[in-house]
């Protein structure tokens, strides 16, 4: 699982700290932030990414809107999205699938495991 | 003889009178102007009994008439001595023997060369038989008439009474009996066996005739029964005199005693089954008579023969009475069951006067009712109304009048789609359809006021059964506005508490497990000791935020099922694959039993089934019961939410790898129930909520374990909120109380039983049942 390019989008900078810091520690992946759908949508055109970790409530322009504006650009339509998420784990995981996610990871996440759920969602092996 | 002159015609002596008047048949007597007799013939001296010389020279009325003749007949000889010729008349004599002679004179007077009334001569005809004759065939006439007269009375009249007086009173006139009465023997009547029914008394009838109302029973003789039964068994009695022959010592005394000189009696007798049969006359006829009583006619004056025309009139009138008494007994019948008929229809009238009294009263109770429901009703806020099987409305409140801006008289009687708008009648037309096929029905609405007003509105309607028929229903309406706006803001709260509580636990616990990990730098064994205790307690409080807001959300009503058709071998697959971390951490050993079909007609023993005190069976024993068993594996599905089912799986499994020793094994099954009812009722064990339970074919699942079981003393509330066997548990295994609480709402949201089975110290076995599909669902 090397050589992956993931983007977190989160309006949490210590979220985003974890993530990044778990993602590379143990998978050894590149990690690009962002605080906000828009500034996501930006740097998924910027960067090849192999995924991007998305999460559903932000401000201003909240997870599924920023989903929708991926999937409406030819650029980053085929970026897979993997949704993060505060709400109750059974709570709205259908809908989130059927807008397009490739999975959906409830929060709090484990840090330690996020690249391998990440990589079980994604039919990535090692 | 000298002095009497013989009849001249002139000078001529033409004929010798003495001759004539001896051989006339005649009676010829010759009076002188004073009336004196000169003359008696032969025919006189013959009927009278006197000779001539007895009675020459005494005058007429010295003794020969009858008394009361006599000034009469001195008028007559003063009329005739005035040449005043009374041509015919009858005068009454009286014989040597006392015996009476009527006859009927012719007169003649005889007068002097002066003109003078020498002699008057008196021819007669002795008529005693003709008068008596033409007195009897009077009298005959005179009872014919009255016998037409009392047969009529007694086929017109309805009165017995009546009939009986005047039978008595005409009889007694006719007769010219001193006292005629009628007695009746009573049957049954032991202290007054005879009454009298009638009488009638001379007018002027003193001492002997007296009657017998002035002598009641027991002292007057007559009324005691050995008097008229003497005369039961008697057709007639007739009793000249006291001493004639045949007459009972016993009567005589009793009439002595009464000084009846003569007495006649005939028995009155009726139809035997009198006062049964309809045809009197008939019963009459046949011959069937009974006793009733007596009609009695008395002399007490002196002694009288009966005629036999008297006895025959006696004998005819006791018939006709026999006949009227037949009729009144008949009509009294007739009477008793007109007035039998009478009392019904009285009877039917006054039940239905009473039940139209309890109608008007029903009604003006259920008026007073109406008005005081009004009264209570329109202090509600809600909206109360009572709609009837043809969606009319029959009753509604206050609230109603003023939520459609229409007044009471306007809604009530019209139907429930002219007074909503179309939306909102189709809006509701399956609810009230629903509730009208006798189904309780509550559903949320919104709905617009007459003012334009947006309300949200809960509804529920209530279906009026009686005796087994939805009349109508009773409608509620509640504005829920603030509700469904408190609601609004509870879910924004739990969602901002959702949101604002996960992201700094997402921080601090990933933020120590990076830490724990320890490419970061070694830590102490101490600092490495509080980072795992930092880390447990997080993860904690993961769990109680999690379940918490799970039990809010399921809890809550709001949350709707996401119901298909899944896979029971899926379902447990899903929930076993994602314990099986937890497991392996724990040394357990996850072990699915394969669904099972079977036929509810063969369900065989298995491990569901099994008494408590085998929840301690060996893997491979288990294993090989259930597969013995095994059908197919696939076709076994359950109309479900699988991620809530799933949710439900994993909280038992988690329990159960908890719980259970390290090297244990826990067992995951299901099988499918045929039936309604649970397959058998455990030793000892908790139903969450039978009630609930789906009726038909269902999926019963099993996760059993071999654990420290529950004590007996907590099955009751091991399903309620915040409930533990230990309260440790919460420390020691990370436990929140709430796990069963969010099975049992995630199972009843299926409409199904959540129920534990377990023995302290041998294991747990929960059970729950999800709904097979049905038609495709």
């Amino acid at each position: 699982m090397i050589n992956k390019q993931i983007l977190m989008i989160d309006d949490e900078r210590d979220i985003q700290t974890v993530a990044r810091i778990g993602l590379s520690m143990m998978g050894g992946w590149k990690v690009f932030t962002a605080n906000s759908g828009l500034e996501g949508i930006r740097q998924a055109k910027e960067h090849a990414l192999d995924a991007i970790l998305l999460d559903v409530m932000m401000p201003d322009m909240d997870g599924v809107a920023t989903l929708k504006a991926l999937k409406a650009d030819l650029a980053t339509r085929a970026i897979p999205i993997i949704f993060l998420t505060a709400k109750s784990r059974a709570a709205n995981r259908k809908e989130l699938y059927a807008l397009g996610a490739q999975g959906v990871i409830h929060k709090p996440f484990d840090p330690t495991t996020l690249a391998s759920q990440i990589a079980g969602f994604l039919g990535w092996t090692a | 003889m000298s002095s009497f002159n013989p009849v001249h015609v002139g000078d001529e002596k033409v004929l010798d009178t003495e001759t004539l008047l001896d051989i006339a048949g005649s009676l010829i007597v010759v009076f002188d102007r004073q009336g004196k007799i000169k003359r008696f013939n032969r025919a006189c001296e013959s009927m009278t009994g006197y000779s001539e010389q007895d009675v020459q020279n005494h005058c007429v009325w010295d003794f020969l008439l009858m008394p009361e003749e006599r000034v009469a007949m001195q008028g007559i000889f003063r009329q005739l001595r005035g040449k005043q010729t009374t041509r015919y008349y009858e005068s009454t004599w009286l014989g040597k023997a006392g015996e009476s002679h009527v006859i009927a004179w012719s007169n003649t007077v005889l007068t002097n060369r002066l003109g003078q009334v020498e002699f008057i001569v008196s021819s007669g005809i002795e008529v005693t038989e003709q008068r008596r004759s033409r007195r009897q065939l009077e009298g005959q006439y005179r009872q014919s008439h009255l016998l037409v007269e009392i047969t009529q009375k007694v086929r017109q009249s309805l009165d017995l009474q009546e009939i009986l007086q005047t039978t008595v009173s005409e009889v007694q006139a006719l007769l010219g009996c001193d006292h005629v009465f009628i007695l009746q023997a009573s049957l049954t009547a032991v202290a007054a066996p005879i009454r009298l029914a009638a009488e009638a008394l001379t007018d002027d009838a003193q001492g002997p005739a007296q009657s017998i109302v002035r002598r009641p029973w027991p002292d007057n003789p007559l009324l005691r029964a050995s008097y008229i039964d003497h005369y039961r068994q008697q057709s007639i009695s007739v009793i000249d005199t006291m001493d004639g022959p045949g007459v009972a010592p016993e009567i005589v005394a009793v009439l002595e005693q009464l000084s009846v000189k003569s007495e006649l009696t005939v028995p009155i007798l009726i139809s035997g089954q009198s006062g049964q049969s309809s045809q009197p006359d008939q019963a009459e006829l046949s011959g069937d008579e009974a006793f009733w009583g007596l009609l009695v006619a008395h002399q007490c004056t002196q002694s009288r023969r009966w005629s036999p025309l008297e006895i025959d009139l006696m004998q005819q009138l006791a018939n006709q009475i026999g006949v009227a008494i037949n009729h009144a007994q008949l009509l009294e019948h007739l009477e008793d069951l007109v007035a039998e008929r009478t009392a019904e229809l009285t009877g039917t009238n006054q039940q239905m006067r009473r039940e139209m009294n309890e109608r008007i009263r029903t009604e003006t109770a259920l008026r007073r009712s109406e008005k005081q429901l009004r009264l209570i009703t329109n202090a509600l806020p809600a909206l109360v109304a009572y709609i009837d099987v043809y969606h009319r409305y029959r009753f509604n409140n206050y609230a109603y009048e003023t939520w459609y801006s229409i007044p009471y008289e306007q809604i009530k009687g019209r139907r429930v789609s002219d007074i909503v708008s179309l939306s909102v009648y189709q809006q509701m037309l399956p609810y009230l359809e629903q509730a009208l096929s006798g189904e309780k029905v509550t559903y949320e609405a919104e709905m617009i006021k007459s003012s334009g007003e947006k309300l949200w509105a809960s509804v529920s309607y209530i279906p009026d059964v009686q005796e087994g028929r939805v009349k109508g229903l009773f409608s509620l309406i509640s504005d829920i506005s603030d509700r469904k706006a408190a609601e609004r803001m509870k879910d924004e709260f739990v969602s901002v508490v959702s949101h604002e509580l996960r992201t700094p636990l997402t921080s601090v616990h990933g933020s120590l497990k990076l830490l724990s990990t320890g490419k970061m730098g070694e830590l102490g064994p101490q600092g490495q000791e509080l980072i795992e205790i930092a880390l447990n307690n997080t993860e904690r409080l993961t769990r109680l935020l999690n379940d918490v807001l799970d039990l809010e959300r399921i809890g809550s009503g709001r949350f709707s099922l996401s119901l298909s058709v899944c896979s029971v071998a899926d379902l447990l697959k899903s929930a076993v694959d994602s314990m099986q971390a937890m497991a392996d951490d724990f040394g357990i050993t996850l072990n699915i039993v394969t669904p099972m079909v079977r036929s509810a007609a063969d369900l065989p023993r298995v491990e569901s089934d099994l008494p408590i005190s085998d929840l301690s069976v060996s893997d491979s024993s288990a294993d090989e019961a259930m597969e013995a068993e095994t059908v197919t594996a696939e076709a076994l599905t359950v109309w479900a939410d699988a991620d809530q089912v799933i949710q439900a799986l994993t909280n038992r499994l988690s329990n159960a790898i908890k719980f259970s020793p390290r090297g244990g094994t826990v067992w995951v099954h299901a099988k499918l129930h045929a039936t309604s009812k649970p397959q058998s009722e455990p030793l000892s064990d908790t139903q969450s909520d039978a009630q609930s339970d789906m009726s038909g074919d269902k999926v019963e699942f099993l996760v059993k374990d071999a654990g420290r079981g529950i004590p007996s003393d907590k099955l009751e509330t091991i399903f309620e909120k915040f409930q533990q066997v230990d309260t440790s548990d919460a420390r020691e295994r990370g436990g929140t109380g709430l796990g069963l609480a969010i099975c049992r709402e995630i199972i009843q949201q299926h409409q199904g039983r959540i129920w534990v089975k377990s023995v302290h110290g041998q294991g747990s076995a929960f059970y729950f049942t999800l709904p097979v599909p049905v038609d495709g669902n």
